[in-house]
């Protein structure tokens, strides 16, 4: 087998971690070992938010230059929230590349380094969900049906999780 | 330089809508320079509008970054060192006050903010047997590096971070993003040291004392932060537009007060500058009301043509190379036309009819009216663009000829390829003299690496009496070359939008000269540089060294005449021009 680079030596890594000692919520690993930089995660919904009780599929892309730059997160199918495009990329600050926030908005510690992993992104991202930031929006349907319907929101969401598990 | 010819605009504190002009004498500043163009004395002395002030990269750094730090340490907080200021300059934008108001009212804070922890120990460490948690690799032997944090990783890593966190010129700060300690300058420049393959040269240092200054002479965060640094003002600072060139261009004085915005408002401030100044009549009010699209007179003397430290000359204004006579306006729809395929487009237009169905472009080369469109099959007149089948089966009676349609058509036509050949006239010999510029460069270089080893060869063995300066006349014969190259390229922009008045001649002819002795100069200098003549390249030189030295000087004085007969005839509206073309 070819020699692996630093990327894929990394993703190893942390998909062993994440297999002995995963998260509460989460699962995520390689789509197929052919391709290290392709990832299938599951993430699921935080209790006391309409994300209750529905599991959600995500694929991570990593970069070449990995950990260096991070991954893209992508649910597929995608997911009505603000901070998610419509398409289903997922736009939080830990996965915004190194020096992309000319406003500085966004504090150090939220942003992507490359002592973040594969499991604080997805942590992240559950976190993400159960409290969106409409200030920094991705989808602004959705910042505008949170903000001004919550119900609607609520209730769409709930929908879509039924949907999602078959019911 | 001159120093009288520097004017200062002030604003009377007064009367706030009134200029005052004074001169300034007390110019201590020996890299201040003027707008080069030599005006004469008698004229108004108008036409230095500003003075600019030139900067290479590194005395930009040193100046603005580390004396900054150093004249801090001196008067204000002596208690600091200096490397800790920097970075609290660093952070707080490079200034100074800013600096020493939150060092006494925050100063938990400013520390805070800046990383810099009570105790330092940052170190980079040998070490045997190390894995990295970030690139997982199990090293034997390996150095390592850590902040006062403790949070260590390997150098390989560290370094591929700095490189990636370089670009934006902002403090760097330890990987782990929950902590928030700062990497000093010094200490980045030395991991980047570790990876470079280039050893300085240790004669280059020799002669330096080491000051603060050299030990910050090649930092790579700090030219990173200068550059966004310069980059976030805009207005007063503007980089050499030439390849390559590391120089910039500081706007000083209070002309920079008008310029906090955008280019527009340069200009506007120009025009308007322009106005009240050649109409003495208007009171000195600066009238916002007045249009500045107001017919007057242009008079180019006023176009910010600076130098940067290397003698690339450009135009302040545009950030694009000297562009004199042409006036900023102009070169700006010059550029635009160029660039966009309008051009192509109006060749379209002459030469080729869209097929009436599918309107793909069709250049009729030959062959009878009956037309078959390649794309969609259609078949159609030629000459009516109807329908072919309605003709009937016999050629050439179209009976739907209308001749006056036919007409407007091809009088557009006409038009159309008048001006594209115009257009092309005036392209061409721009764009020819661009090229030739090129290829003068590159003589250029030649022709000096040959003088140099030829000089060094006669100083070894002592044969000859040749001094550098004997032969300056060359590096002069080259750069009145290229800029009378420049000029006339740029006088072929001028010539385009020309309106045809009586006194255009007079320019053209003007024009013709320069370009006549700008032949003559490069023809000599090729036929130095001719691979033939390769053996005797120096023995040419100094033959034809009387002809260089006299064709430098036609060369330079047609390139200073042409500017002034543009100039003059703008300022008198002989010239005109036309910017509808």
């Amino acid at each position: 087998m070819a020699p692996k680079s630093t990327a894929q030596k990394r993703l190893l890594k942390e998909y062993q971690q994440l297999c002995k000692d995963s998260p509460p919520g989460i699962i995520a690993g390689p789509v197929s070992e052919d391709d290290i930089f392709l990832w299938e995660c599951l993430v699921e919904g935080p209790p006391d938010t309409p994300y209750e009780n529905g599991v959600f599929p995500a694929t991570l892309t990593f970069p070449k230059d990995y950990p260096l730059g991070p991954p893209v997160l992508k649910f597929n199918p995608p997911l009505l929230h603000p901070n998610i495009y419509a398409d289903g990329t997922v736009c939080i600050s830990i996965l915004h590349p190194p020096g992309e926030d000319p406003n500085q908005y966004e504090r150090p510690e939220e942003r992507w380094s490359p002592v973040q992993s594969v499991e604080k992104i997805l942590l992240s991202v559950m976190s993400m969900l159960a409290e969106p930031n409409c200030e920094s929006g991705a989808n602004v349907d959705a910042c505008k049906l949170f903000r001004d319907n919550r119900q609607e929101y609520d209730n769409q969401i709930r929908q879509h999780v039924m949907k999602s598990l078959g019911l | 330089m001159s120093e009288e010819g520097s004017i200062d605009y002030d604003f009377d504190e007064d009367e706030a809508s009134d200029f005052s002009f004074e001169s300034d004498y007390d110019d201590q500043n020996d890299n201040m320079i003027d707008t080069p163009i030599e005006s004469p004395k008698d004229k108004t002395d108008i036409s230095k509008l500003a003075k600019f002030k030139k900067w290479t990269t590194k005395e930009f750094i040193n100046e603005n970054f580390i004396n900054a730090a150093v004249k801090l340490q001196n008067l204000q907080l002596p208690q600091c060192n200096l490397e800790d200021l920097l970075i609290m300059l660093h952070q707080l934008k490079w200034q100074s006050e800013e600096v020493i108001n939150n060092y006494y009212d925050n100063y938990d804070k400013l520390m805070n903010d800046c990383g810099i922890p009570k105790v330092k120990n940052n170190v980079i460490k040998e070490k045997l047997e190390y894995s990295c948690p970030i690139c997982c690799e199990e090293y034997d032997n390996i150095k390592t590096f850590q902040l006062s944090c403790g949070h260590e990783y390997c150098i390989n890593c560290y370094h591929s971070y700095l490189k990636t966190q370089l670009t934006n010129g902002q403090l760097i700060r330890c990987i782990d993003t929950s902590c928030n300690l700062t990497i000093p300058h010094l200490l980045t420049q030395e991991i980047f040291d570790l990876f470079s393959q280039d050893v300085r040269d240790p004669a280059q240092d020799f002669f330096e004392v080491p000051t603060a200054n050299s030990k910050y002479a090649h930092n790579m965060l700090l030219s990173s932060a200068a550059r966004s640094y310069i980059n976030s003002k805009k207005s007063k600072y503007k980089w050499c537009p030439a390849p390559d060139c590391e120089n910039l261009v500081e706007l000083v004085d209070n002309y920079a007060l008008h310029l906090d915005n955008d280019d527009d408002d340069f200009d506007e401030y120009l025009s308007d500058e322009e106005s009240t100044l050649l109409d003495p009549s208007t009171n000195n009010v600066k009238d916002k009301s007045k249009s500045p699209s107001v017919d007057r007179p242009i008079d180019i003397s006023l176009t910010p043509i600076v130098s940067c430290g290397t003698d690339h000359q450009f135009c302040y204004n545009c950030q694009y190379e000297n562009h004199l006579p042409c006036p900023c306006n102009i070169v700006r729809s010059w550029i635009k036309k160029c660039k966009d395929d309008s051009e192509t487009a109006n060749w379209i237009e002459a030469n080729t009819h869209n097929c009436p169905k599918c309107l793909n472009s069709i250049e009729k080369n030959g062959g009878c009216n009956h037309m078959t469109c390649r794309t969609c099959n259609y078949e159609f007149c030629w000459i009516c663009f109807k329908e072919w089948s309605i003709h009937g089966s016999q050629f050439f009676k179209c009976n739907n000829f209308d001749k006056s349609e036919k007409d407007a058509i091809e009088l557009n036509q006409k038009q159309k390829r008048v001006s594209l050949q115009r257009y092309l006239h005036y392209y061409k010999r721009f764009a020819v003299h661009e090229s030739s510029m090129k290829g003068d460069m590159k003589a250029l270089d030649k022709i000096n690496q040959r003088m140099e080893s030829f000089m060094s060869e006669q100083s070894k063995q002592n044969l000859s009496n040749l001094s550098w300066t004997d032969v300056q006349f060359l590096k002069d014969a080259f750069k009145a070359l290229t800029n009378g190259r420049k000029t006339l390229k740029w006088s072929y922009c001028f010539g385009f939008y020309m309106k045809e008045l009586i006194f255009a001649e007079v320019f053209e002819q003007t024009q013709e000269h320069l370009n006549r002795v700008v032949e003559d100069l490069s023809k000599i200098v090729e036929e130095i540089n001719d691979k033939k003549n390769n053996d005797r390249s120096t023995e040419l030189i100094m033959k034809n060294k009387k002809a260089l030295i006299s064709l430098t000087n036609a060369v330079t004085k047609g390139q200073q005449s042409l500017i002034q007969c543009a100039e003059s005839g703008l300022k008198e509206e002989r010239l005109k021009f036309d910017l509808s073309i």
